[in-house]
């Protein structure tokens, strides 16, 4: 029972549970008020009868008691006609000690019993008692038959000294005396109070029902209602809405307070949507099906499409086709794990097909549950960035294969050496036509070779004649030596060069610093060139303050000026009223006059030029403006110029290692020299022992591949020849002296000329030995 | 030597007056003019004039020229017209200039067509036309009657 009440409670409204409150409470209350009211009247109209009677019975026995003690029985009977006649429905009746009635209004009751008149038993009872006791009941009873009503006192006669000459003093009580009053008006004029009371009630319910729930209505139930509404309202997405309630009550603080969420809830998304549109970098928004919601112009640039066209209708998979939409989207990752992702770096596709690197930024975005309701992402273009890469990456590549190809060559180089030291000087090293000096350095081997060949091939032919060719082997030999020291001057330049080259490397380094700190100066330049701008601007502002200063003070000489022309007037007015003797204050006036009208004419010129001046201030900060800007893209340009300068800087730092194995390449070339050297050196002590083996000449000069027409029958060899090539010295500890050909001949003038006398001798030595 | 006449030249509505000097008491700055209750006709109020109270009327009005708005450089002329004080609002009073008889034409030798109710005669000077006012033809005997009675 109790559960169907509450449950009808939660489904009624406000107003109906209201009402029904009210009936309560107004229904219990004026019930109980009715009830009281009605009781109290009806009891105090049955005392008001009671009353009555009980002053009838006492006036009636007051007025027969006389009578009756002296036996006057007409008198008393006179009386009590007198009241039946005066009393409309009274009935009183005196009986004696064995209630037989002795007087009655009604004549025609005499001698009978009064009991008989008494219908209620109480009553009956009443009368026994009081003619036992003689004590009065002190209380009237009701008695009722049909419609009838009467309201019966009872008094006790008792038996008084003025009594005894009649009835003796043995009794007490000689009788009683019975007054009936008819109560059938009263009853019934209090049924109809009772009826308009109540019929008076029910309107007063009604109406104080009506009232209350008219009012309640009024002042709360709509008010609520309308808040209600707006609430759902609110609830549904909208937030424009506004309650009007100007009440100082608390609903109208409920309103107001309402109105301030709202407001509150408003400054939010605003703030929320200030952030979204301030962010200048590309930038879009997503739900979590990746449908867009937001993108701004920087994005909708980089992905080539209408802000229109997209929002709301393509995903950004769609527009963006980067290369990490499937397998590692960086809002789908931010959605999952609700961190953000910081500098991923994607290749995305924009309308026109074109690939873009990007390093790109994602978070989630949430309610106030945490509950993810999307994403964000940001876009940074890095594809100048990584062109650059590209380029450095490239010329890395070629400065690799330049010093590759470089090394193969000294490899060939010191191949074919190898082989010339093996004694096969058929063998030629190939240039690259490149003519640089390893081409040189190549020729200059095979000239070397040629050489060597042609002296070899000499001293074959040589043995033919001895003494000839003894000194054309000398000749030869002493040849020989000078291409040796020659070759070795030029293994020495190329070892020069090469050092050289690491020399111009290093300065390449030095000079990429200097352009690196080069460019920072300018970046410092720059900068101050910025906040010189800015103080200009300052200057710019202080002109135009200082301008319309001008512009006030112009003002109040234009006052000034109108009045001196006033007064000139005025002055003119009084000359030519004075007539003759004014002339000459005429003429002051005609002064003062075109000087007021100078001054106005200058003071409007300088208006007009003041009002130039404002102008060109207001260009002249537009280009300031533009100025800042162009400062701004300088310093930024600079800054990538300084990047790039460092990753020079490092290739660089590579080429110069790359160059330092080309030099160790030399240095083994030199080697290589050395042992041509030694080569030569065997040459002559081979001619030494030409005396003693000329035998062996056949053997030796075999040794030597010459090729075609080089190989010759030795008949007579018998010579000796020892020389050295000098020591040649080592690359990198004194730059090489290049000495010309002839001043070696002129120092070694001497020496040839011993050669030729110990050639002399050891020859006639060698022949003896033969 | 020939007559020169001395004129005050002002400007209403861009076009240039003059009036005789003689007839000028004083030029004033243009001040707040009070008005009256139960105005007539072209009336526009009194002003106090170093504690002289004169009627004044806008030439523009008498002209029936379009309004304008008041500033502290527009100028009230003081003059007597028909032996009445008077003060007469011009938008601009710029000069006072000498008129060589041979640089005035009379009313009476203007051409035909233009309206010579006011005008005394055309003043030439500098190519510049000067219409010259006869202050006392201004205002008609109705007008004057109006005056009278406020």
């Amino acid at each position: 029972m109790t559960g169907l009440i509450d449950t009808l409670l939660k489904k009624s409204g406000l107003r109906v549970k209201i009402l029904v409150a009210t009936i309560g409470v107004v229904g219990g209350f004026t019930g109980l008020f009715l009830y009281q009211t009605l009781s109290f009247h009806s009891k105090s109209a049955l005392d008001q009868v009671a009353e009555a009677s009980q002053h009838l019975l006492e006036n009636t026995y007051s007025a027969i008691k006389y009578p009756m003690s002296i036996g006057d029985s007409t008198t008393v009977e006179e009386q009590l006609k007198d009241i039946k006649n005066h009393m409309e429905g009274v009935e009183v009746y005196i009986s004696d000690f064995q209630d037989n009635l002795t007087y009655a209004s009604e004549e025609n009751r005499i001698d009978t019993k009064v009991m008989t008149y008494l219908w209620e038993e109480e009553t009956q009872k009443a009368l026994s008692n009081v003619m036992n006791t003689g004590q009065s009941p002190e209380k009237s009873f009701r008695e009722f038959r049909g419609d009838e009503a009467f309201m019966v006192t009872i008094l006790p006669l008792l038996n008084e000294s003025a009594c005894h000459h009649c009835h003796g003093a043995s009794r007490k009580v000689l009788g009683a005396m019975v007054v009936k009053h008819p109560v059938k008006e009263v009853y019934s004029a209090l049924a109809s109070a009772r009826n308009r009371l109540v019929g008076f009630s029910l309107v007063e319910i009604l109406g104080i029902i009506l009232v209350i729930n008219f009012l309640f209505n009024r002042l709360v139930t709509q008010r609520i209602h309308a808040l209600a509404e707006k609430t759902g309202q609110v609830s549904a997405g909208d937030i424009t809405v506004e309650v009007q309630d100007d009440h100082l009550d608390s609903i109208g603080w409920l309103s107001r307070n309402f109105n301030q969420m709202i407001r509150n809830i408003r400054d939010r998304m605003e703030y929320a949507n200030s952030l979204k549109v301030g962010i200048s970098e590309p930038f879009f928004m997503v739900d979590r099906e990746m449908m867009l919601t937001f993108i701004n112009a920087a994005a909708a640039k980089v992905a080539g499409v209408r802000r229109e066209d997209v929002e709301g209708k393509k995903t950004c998979q769609q527009i963006f086709k980067s290369n990490v939409c499937e397998t590692d989207c960086p809002i789908k990752k931010a959605m999952d794990t609700g961190e953000a992702t910081l500098g991923q770096k994607v290749i995305m596709k924009n309308a026109a097909g074109k690939e873009i690197p990007n390093i790109v930024s994602g978070a989630a975005l949430k309610d106030s549950d945490g509950k993810i309701l999307g994403g964000f992402e940001i876009i940074r273009d890095i594809s100048k960035e990584v062109e650059a890469e590209l380029t450095l990456k490239e010329s890395f590549l070629k400065e690799e294969e330049e010093k590759e190809r470089l090394q193969k060559r000294v490899e060939n180089l010191s191949e074919i050496l190898k082989q010339v030291a093996a004694g096969d000087l058929t063998v030629r090293a190939e240039g690259s036509g490149e003519s640089d000096a390893m081409d040189q350095l190549v020729e200059r081997t095979n000239e070397t070779l040629d050489h060597m060949k042609d002296l070899i091939s000499q001293t074959k032919k040589s043995a033919l004649t001895v003494v000839g060719g003894v000194r054309h082997m000398s000749e030869g030999n002493q040849e020989l030596s000078q291409r040796t020291q020659q070759q070795a001057a030029t293994v020495e330049q190329t070892s020069a060069t090469v050092e050289e080259l690491v020399s111009n490397v290093n300065q390449n380094a030095a000079n990429t610093q200097r352009a690196d700190s080069l460019s920072k100066e300018a970046v410092a330049v720059a900068v101050e060139g910025g906040e010189t701008v800015a103080r200009t601007t300052q200057a710019m502002n202080d002109i135009a303050e200082g301008s319309r200063k001008i512009v006030e003070m112009m003002d109040l000489i234009n006052e000034i000026t109108f009045q001196t022309n006033l007064l000139s007037i005025n002055a003119a007015v009084e000359a030519a009223r004075a007539g003759e003797q004014g002339r000459g204050f005429a003429v002051v006036a005609n002064e003062v006059r075109n000087l007021a009208n100078r001054s106005s004419d200058a003071s409007k010129d300088i208006q007009n030029l003041v009002r130039n001046i404002m102008n060109e201030v207001n260009t002249g900060k537009e280009w300031v403006s533009e100025l800042e800007n162009g400062f701004k893209r300088i310093i930024q340009t600079i800054k990538q110029v300084s990047d790039a300068l460092s990753e020079v800087s490092l290739a660089t730092q590579d080429s110069s290692r790359g160059i330092e194995q080309i030099g160790q390449g030399v240095e083994e070339l030199s080697d290589v020299t050395e042992d041509n050297a030694a080569l030569v050196d065997e040459l002559a002590s081979a001619t030494e022992q030409l005396n003693e083996k000329a035998g062996l000449l056949q053997s030796m000069t075999e040794k030597f591949i010459l090729g075609d027409g080089g190989d010759i029958e030795v008949e007579e060899l018998s010579f000796k020849k020892s020389f050295r090539v000098p020591k040649m010295e080592r690359r990198g500890t004194k730059p090489p002296t290049i000495r010309p050909l002839r001043e070696d001949l002129v120092v070694q003038q001497p020496m040839e000329e011993k050669v030729e006398d110990s050639i002399e001798t050891e020859l006639d030595e060698g022949f003896e030995e033969f | 030597m020939a007559e020169i006449d001395q004129f005050v030249v002002f400007s209403v509505n861009d076009q240039v007056y003059g009036v005789e000097i003689l007839k000028i008491k004083e030029v004033v700055s243009y001040q707040k003019i009070t008005p009256l209750p139960n105005m007539k006709g072209f009336i526009k109020g009194i002003i106090n004039l170093r504690g002289v109270i004169l009627p004044v009327f806008d030439l523009r009005e008498k002209f029936k020229l379009p309004d304008t708005t008041y500033t502290p450089f527009h100028a009230i002329i003081v003059m007597e017209i028909s032996g009445r004080v008077m003060g007469v609002v011009v938008d601009h009073i710029s000069d006072v200039v000498d008129l060589f008889p041979e640089e005035v034409q009379t009313a009476s030798s203007l051409p035909p067509g233009v309206q010579a109710e006011y005008i005394k005669g055309i003043g030439k000077k500098k190519r510049e036309l000067i219409v010259l006012l006869d202050v006392d033809r201004l205002l008609s005997p109705e007008e004057l009657e109006i005056l009278d009675a406020t």
